[in-house]
């Protein structure tokens, strides 16, 4: 495999492996702990580097994710209390952690080798470097791999678990009733999720996966009426989206993730003015039937 | 043993129920039983407490103190007979799901994890949407509804769901005049083969023509019982202390709040 | 003695006065400000204000270098961070208006959006033939010892338009965040007020990049709030405590990071408002979770001795 195509087949499976959970965030309107958990995972990460040493270990993967899930468990709690009110809690939290984590990077703590534009953007060029050899053929890049297995990890929890990820969605009382533990099947998705996004911060960074794990969801619920559908449009548009990133980051020679979430973002916007307009076209001709 | 016929047994039972949510207690100290094959309304002014005591029957809420028990057993060990209708602001109007897809859901939990709805369940599914009269809306997404089709739509999901004793929360709450016949047709049937209906219900002036049994509530039971004897003029004043209630027991009298 | 006069000396260092003066400054009125975004229960949009606000600040920057040649004009920098803020703002509530979108959504969309689009700004600005470009990542990470006595002016201007702006609308603000329907009713149009309330926050939000980077600046908005929510019930109460412990928590923050050296300042200072906001959630009277758990045991207690027979 090239080097190019190395770096657009990790782009495509990071952004994929970050939109099928992101269904159910979105769903669960949970969209903003993307964006708390993202932060989150880096003191783990930065531990992790310093007990470990490679970024792609699963091993740090694992531990940041638990850091991550400090962020759920904590906002929930805090929610429970009723004290902050709002969105609040959500904000308390990864300040505080992410806080940690820049302090460690900090060049007192430790030789860490974690750039500041890593933390970022993370560096896709960088994750697709060090290829996969088997003789003197290149499997491509090893960090494609461990994204793969992500990507993986997600589709069989979704499938495997869709019936019941629906019902604690739409009505997690009912759902309560019927015997699903919402609590269990709840802290069971959002370690995924935390595990997705520790494994998308070398190739997306800390901010990005936001972009990634919502945006697509976004649009495809702006357009989809029954949840299987939303979520073969959501990969849909992943791909598409990630593909088109990825022209416009080399067009530019920027970071692909920045890139990549921006183009996100114009595909969600062109969405929603075309339903809109059609939804508006359509009434008329009601109207005038 | 289980208990079907009417008025065979209890559905329900709970003793010293305490519910409450954080540290304001909203019902201190009930007891509560409803008979088998019964409807029954659950009744009270606003804020006693009427959802609440409903979820806190159900485990919805914590109880801080107390036990209840279904069918003489407890809540998991019976859960599939017990069927559940949310007061319809209860859930995500915008959810990308069906009608059908609703509905289909009532059966889930007989699946349990891992196993998928089949032929079965699908069948079963149309039956419940046949019987409420929504076939035509099966592939509707659900936002599209109006609120009686709405209210349907939940009643078709405990249809499908094939339990025996049913717990509904304000299921004519801002509904038609044709769902709410609709809606009424279904839940007489199942008394009539056997289930049992408890509802909260926000209109005290139709309590004698929809229900059997009744409990009036406001921030504990007043009063429960058959309706003849328990709905009676002075437990209603009990009830809403400061509301002329005097207007409910005219049986031709035209109710103003069901209109 | 010693200790303290090496204090004194720090307080007289002029970089470090600086950076005290201005970080004081941005904490007391994110802080003020924070208390209206908590109230309308969307404190994470200052997270996508100051996200957003890299949009904006690249943007300017490209814009001035254009027109002077140099795009080091802090003014225009911030002008273009604030008008991108309120941008993202409006962005997200005019999704959730016209789709099935909620506002978490809507947010996460935004925040792409701007921000997405600002990192891509900024590396065109890299790769481009513009000047004086280094000091661009300050924004980003905030880079607090990098104040100069120019950002702090800029940074007392924009503090001062915005405390006098919410000075000005208390009574419409203050009705407004305390039910907006009302609001309406008797004539301040949501139209027009969540506009001016947003762009005041904005202001705000927009001082503090430098000072603590654009990732932690949420911790401003919501952190002296939260804790400040817990010791009083009335705005004014709370609108003041909020801006001292935005204010103190930046000065001890900042003491703190300079003591220890070469420990970034932004982090320091988003700890102490944790632990501000740690102590308020724990210990304030009666809300607080110490009195409540005693309140709760002796409830509890109660309830067994009413029905103690029915517990096997």
């Amino acid at each position: 495999m090239s080097f190019i195509a190395g770096v657009v087949a990790l782009a495509l499976v990071t952004a994929l492996a970050c939109a099928v959970p992101g269904v159910f965030l979105l769903l669960r309107k949970d969209a903003m702990m993307t964006e708390a958990v993202s932060h989150a995972v880096l003191p783990g990460i930065v531990i992790g580097l310093l007990v470990v040493g490679a970024l792609d270990s699963p091993i740090l993967i694992l531990a940041a994710a638990l850091t991550g899930l400090l962020v759920v468990l904590g906002t929930e709690y805090l929610r429970s209390t009723g004290l902050v009110e709002g969105d609040a809690p959500l904000g308390l939290l990864f300040p505080a952690l992410f806080s940690i984590g820049i302090i460690l990077v900090s060049r007192r703590f430790a030789n860490v080798h974690l750039d500041e534009h890593v933390v970022l953007v993370g560096d896709l060029n960088l994750a697709a470097f060090i290829h996969l050899e088997v003789g003197d053929v290149s499997l491509g890049p090893r960090y494609l791999y461990v994204m793969l297995a992500v990507l993986l990890l997600n589709v069989a929890f979704v499938t495997r678990f869709f019936k019941e990820l629906q019902v604690t969605t739409f009505d997690p009382d009912f759902a309560q009733l019927s015997g699903f533990s919402v609590r269990r099947l709840h802290y069971a998705f959002m370690f995924l999720v935390s595990i997705t996004i520790t494994a998308a911060f070398y190739a997306a960074g800390s901010i990005l996966t936001v972009a990634l794990m919502i945006v697509p969801a976004a649009t495809a619920h702006l357009v989809t009426k029954r949840l299987a559908q939303m979520m073969v449009l959501t990969a849909a548009i992943a791909v598409v989206g990630a593909l088109a990133g990825f022209g416009a980051a080399y067009a530019l020679d920027a970071a692909t993730s920045g890139a990549m979430a921006f183009v996100f973002g114009l595909g969600f916007v062109l969405v929603l003015a075309g339903s809109r307009a059609w939804s508006m076209l359509r009434a008329r001709r009601a109207l005038l039937a | 043993m289980i208990a079907t016929g009417a008025a065979c047994g209890s559905a329900c039972e709970a003793r010293c129920l305490s519910v409450g949510y954080r540290e304001a207690l909203v019902l201190k100290d009930v007891d509560f039983d409803v008979p088998a094959g019964v409807i029954m309304a659950i009744v009270g002014p606003n804020g006693a407490g009427k959802s609440t005591l409903m979820k806190g029957l159900l485990g919805l809420v914590a109880p801080t103190a107390g036990s209840v028990r279904f069918f003489g057993r407890a809540f998991a060990e019976v859960r599939t007979r017990i069927g559940y209708i949310p007061q319809h602001t209860a859930v995500d109007w915008d959810f990308p799901a069906t009608v059908f897809d609703v509905v289909l859901m009532g059966t889930y939990g007989s699946l349990g994890w891992f196993r998928r709805p089949g032929k079965r369940e699908r069948a079963s599914s149309w039956a419940a949407l046949e019987r409420t009269a929504l076939t035509h809306l099966a592939q509707r997404q659900i936002g599209e509804l109006s609120g009686g089709e709405r209210q349907r739509a939940f009643l078709a999901r405990a249809l499908a769901q094939d339990a025996e004793l049913y717990f509904l929360d304000e299921p004519l709450q801002g509904v038609d005049a044709l769902s709410k016949h609709a809606i009424l047709d279904v839940m007489r049937d199942l008394r009539a083969s056997g289930k049992t209906l408890v509802m909260v219900h926000h209109d005290p002036s139709t309590v004698r023509a929809l229900c059997d049994w009744v409990a009036l509530v406001n921030k504990g039971i007043v009063a429960s019982g058959p309706v003849e004897s328990t709905f009676s003029e002075e437990n209603v004043r009990r009830t809403y202390a400061h509301i002329p209630t005097a207007a409910w027991f005219g049986t031709s009298a035209p109710s103003p709040a069901s209109a | 003695m010693s200790a303290l006069a090496a204090l004194l000396d720090l307080l007289f260092d002029h970089t470090v006065r600086t950076v005290l003066l201005g970080a004081s400054v941005v904490g007391f009125v994110a802080g003020a400000l924070g208390s209206f975004a908590y109230l309308r229960r969307q404190s994470m949009m200052g997270d996508v204000v100051s996200h957003a606000a890299l949009l904006g600040i690249a943007a300017a920057f490209i814009a001035a270098s254009l027109v002077t040649g140099s795009g080091h004009h802090t003014l225009a920098l911030l002008l273009g961070a604030s008008l991108a803020g309120v941008l993202s703002i409006l962005f997200a509530t005019a999704v959730v208006k016209h789709s099935r979108i909620t506002m978490d959504g809507a947010m996460a969309v935004s925040l792409a959006l701007f921000f997405g689009g600002g990192l891509t700004l900024m590396r065109v600005i890299q790769t481009g033939p513009f000047a004086q470009r280094t000091g661009l990542n300050a924004y980003i990470f905030g880079r607090a010892a990098a104040i100069t006595s120019a950002d702090l002016q800029l940074i007392a201007l924009f503090a001062l338009v915005a405390v006098a702006f919410m000075l000005l609308n208390w009574k419409v603000f203050k009705l407004y965040s305390f039910d907006s329907v009302l609001s309406e009713l008797v004539g301040f149009r949501g139209r027009t007020v969540e506009p001016l309330l947003q762009a005041t926050i904005v202001l705000a939000v927009v001082i503090g990049l430098k000072v603590v980077g654009l990732i932690l600046m949420i911790a401003f908005v919501v952190a002296p709030a939260s804790a400040a929510r817990q010791w009083t019930r009335s705005l004014e109460g709370m609108v003041l405590l909020s801006g001292l412990f935005g204010a103190s928590a930046a000065v001890v923050g900042t003491l703190i990071s300079v003591v220890a050296g070469d420990v970034p300042t932004g982090p320091v200072i988003v700890l102490v408002l944790t632990a501000i906001v740690a102590v308020s959630l724990l210990a304030a009277p009666r809300r607080g979770l110490v009195a409540r758990a005693l309140r709760r045991r002796r409830q509890r207690s109660e309830l067994v001795r009413l029905a103690p027979e029915v517990h096997p």
